[in-house]
């Protein structure tokens, strides 16, 4: 096998098969992915254990630091491999609050807002 | 070095604490102690410290930390990696792999949004699978397994600190406070004949603070709030 094969699990969940667009656009990736010379495994809830025998992994499922798919993500970060979404990103991006904070900190222009009490 | 207190526990010390809600509300920039019997993500003790967080505030928990030490795979893993002993870890949603890879009996943590306290044991496999309908919500999400060795133990660690322990109970308890600055927390934790291992990491119920724990929780604040320590970037 070429040392330089990049063996990359692709985390999914079940409902990403359900929609045709979707199944097409993963297995665009996987195409892509081998095209590449890379191997690429799609890698279900059952299998997370599985996650330190990759290089890298790429997350389809929805990404929330409640859902799966965070626990995913912080084990391969933790485990010093590339991964995308990155912990942080999912930690950020998944809280409307934290990003509108943060679009307010760094000026980037938003609409008037109201947090409910 | 001044350090801001926000609480949303009735602390006994004689300190300037300020309540969650005002905290939010307010623009403060200065190091914060994050006080709070329950630091989910998306409660207000989490809303606490992103909010010191986006103030560019060091705080104590950090986002991460909470968020980490609330899922029972991450908190393991990191834990592992600090040096705490830990016994080794399945994350799944399948029966048979557990029966496999770690065989019965096991120790069953939820890793679901929904449930965020306790555990099952599973001495046989029809527990098993209740445990696995039951944390895994109809099987809808994984569980993180793990073997069970020994007596299992739930202690109530302050900053750290655990009252009336054993010294491997204690130090675990140490290194896991200097791993997730989780200043207020339950730790479950098993213990076989020489040797005690981490299992997970839940909040306390208010009602389960009695007035003693108040007063070493009010103690360890007035301690930082003193020397200003354990703020170290």
């Amino acid at each position: 096998m070429n040392a330089s094969v990049s063996k990359i699990a692709c985390f999914v969940e079940k409902y990403n098969f359900t929609d045709p667009r979707e199944e097409g656009a993963l297995s665009n990736f996987k195409l892509a992915a081998e095209k590449s010379g890379n191997q690429f495994n799609f890698l279900f809830r059952e299998n997370i254990s599985d996650v330190p025998k990759y290089d890298s992994v790429f997350i389809r499922a929805t990404t929330d630091p409640l859902n799966t798919a965070y626990v995913v993500s912080k084990t391969a970060w933790e485990l010093g491999m590339k991964v995308i979404d990155d912990p942080e990103s999912i930690t950020v991006c998944g809280n409307k609050i934290h990003q509108y904070a943060l679009f307010e900190k760094v000026q980037c222009s938003t609409h008037s807002h109201c947090v409910p009490k | 070095m001044t350090v801001l207190v926000v609480s949303n526990i009735d602390l006994t010390a004689n300190l300037q604490i300020m309540k969650p809600a005002s905290f939010l509300g307010s623009t403060i920039k200065e190091p914060t102690l994050n006080i709070s019997n329950e630091y989910r993500y998306m409660k207000a003790g989490y809303y606490v410290s992103m909010h010191a967080e986006i103030l560019g505030n060091r705080v104590i928990p950090s986002c991460e930390d909470i968020i980490d030490s609330s899922r029972t795979p991450l908190l393991l893993l990191r834990a592992a990696k600090a040096g705490v002993p830990t016994l080794p870890s399945l994350v799944t949603d399948s029966v048979k792999k557990i029966m496999t890879e770690l065989g019965l009996p096991v120790i069953l943590f939820a890793v679901n949004p929904f449930i965020y306290d306790g555990f099952k044991i599973a001495q046989n496999k029809s527990a098993l699978y209740r445990g696995m309908k039951s944390l895994g919500m109809n099987y809808k999400f994984a569980v993180c397994a793990q073997p069970l060795k020994g007596e299992l133990l739930t202690v109530k660690s302050f900053f750290g600190k655990v009252t009336r322990a054993e010294p491997e109970t204690k130090a675990i308890a140490k290194k896991v406070y200097e791993t997730f600055k989780i200043p207020v927390c339950k730790l479950h934790l098993q213990k076989t004949v020489d040797k005690a291992y981490l299992c997970g990491l839940q909040p306390v119920e208010k009602e389960e603070l009695s007035e003693q724990d108040l007063q070493i929780i009010s103690k360890e604040v007035l301690l930082i709030s003193e020397q200003g320590e354990r703020f170290g970037v």
